[in-house]
């Protein structure tokens, strides 16, 4: 797991995939993607990036655009220069002044636990 | 866990420079990335994840030793080191490398099939695709717009 912190991979600006994405180390995208996402791992929503998309990962940081539901083991965080819609499952949600948030927030425990390797963590 | 704590500091520098951050260079998708879908890139990619799908790029693409694509590609330059099952297209060149394990047609002006690789398909190196849109006029308009997609589209067929 922590190796995977190491080097993640970068969904570049220009790239944009349409369908289905699966993973298991961090990503950053850049890029533009619409679909979904299912993620063991973390995922950031770069500056640039534009998702259209349902993400479930353990964490997911968003700096760019949003247009989904979002669901996360761990948590969900909201930038300054993010621009959201939808709603957002997580144990741990923020949502840092500035953002443009709107959607739902649903703050559970074990919020969006399907398929979680450690329930541990959740409980 | 403590990647928590690392967050706040990694998140800092792109919404301040985010041109730094990115090098104008490859970028690189691992191996545990598995996409369904299509995929349209215009910049320099290494691929070492698996697609099952198509590809369709305007510079050059490499398929890393981990990487595998069920689907077609194109692409300015394409390089394989790693698994492809499906027809690749390439405006410029097309390198099999040692490692690579290939599938289906090449239709490419310049094709590189490196010994010990596993190809099987043919080669075409007088695509008509291939030939027209080596002219930079072409290869240079931005594909994001239908308009140039059809246009490539029908070059190619």
């Amino acid at each position: 797991m922590s190796t995977s912190n190491e080097r993640m991979s970068v969904f570049g600006p220009t790239l944009r995939f349409k369908g289905e994405l699966k993973a298991q180390e961090d990503i950053k995208i850049e890029g533009r993607i619409e679909g979904t996402i299912h993620h063991q791992q973390r995922v950031v929503v770069g500056a640039k990036g534009d998702v259209v998309a349902t993400v479930h990962a353990t964490s997911i940081d968003v700096d760019g655009k949003v247009q989904g539901d979002m669901s996360a083991r761990k948590s969900v965080k909201v930038s300054q220069s993010a621009i959201v819609r939808g709603n957002i499952r997580a144990p741990s949600v923020s949502i840092t002044e500035g953002a443009n948030f709107n959607g739902g927030v649903t703050m559970e425990p074990n919020a969006g636990s399907q398929g979680s390797s450690n329930p541990g963590a959740s409980r | 866990m403590s990647k928590n704590f690392a967050e706040p500091s990694k998140m800092a520098p792109p919404p301040a420079a985010p041109q730094k951050d990115l090098p104008a260079g490859t970028c690189v998708l691992g191996p545990t990335l598995h996409f369904k879908g299509e995929l349209y890139g215009e910049e320099d990619l290494e691929f070492q994840g698996q697609l099952e799908g198509s590809i369709e790029h305007t510079r050059s693409l490499s398929i890393g030793k981990e990487g595998g694509v069920t689907g077609n590609i194109k692409a300015k330059f394409v390089i394989v080191e790693g698994r492809v099952d499906g027809d690749i297209f390439a405006t410029e060149s097309v390198s099999i490398r040692q490692s690579a394990k290939v599938k289906g047609n090449i239709y490419a002006p310049r094709v590189g099939i490196a010994d010990g690789a596993n190809f099987s398909g043919s080669v075409d190196m007088n695509h008509k695709g291939a030939a027209v849109a080596t002219r930079p006029a072409t290869v240079q308009v931005a594909l994001s717009e239908p308009a140039a997609e059809r246009l490539l589209t029908k070059a190619m067929g």
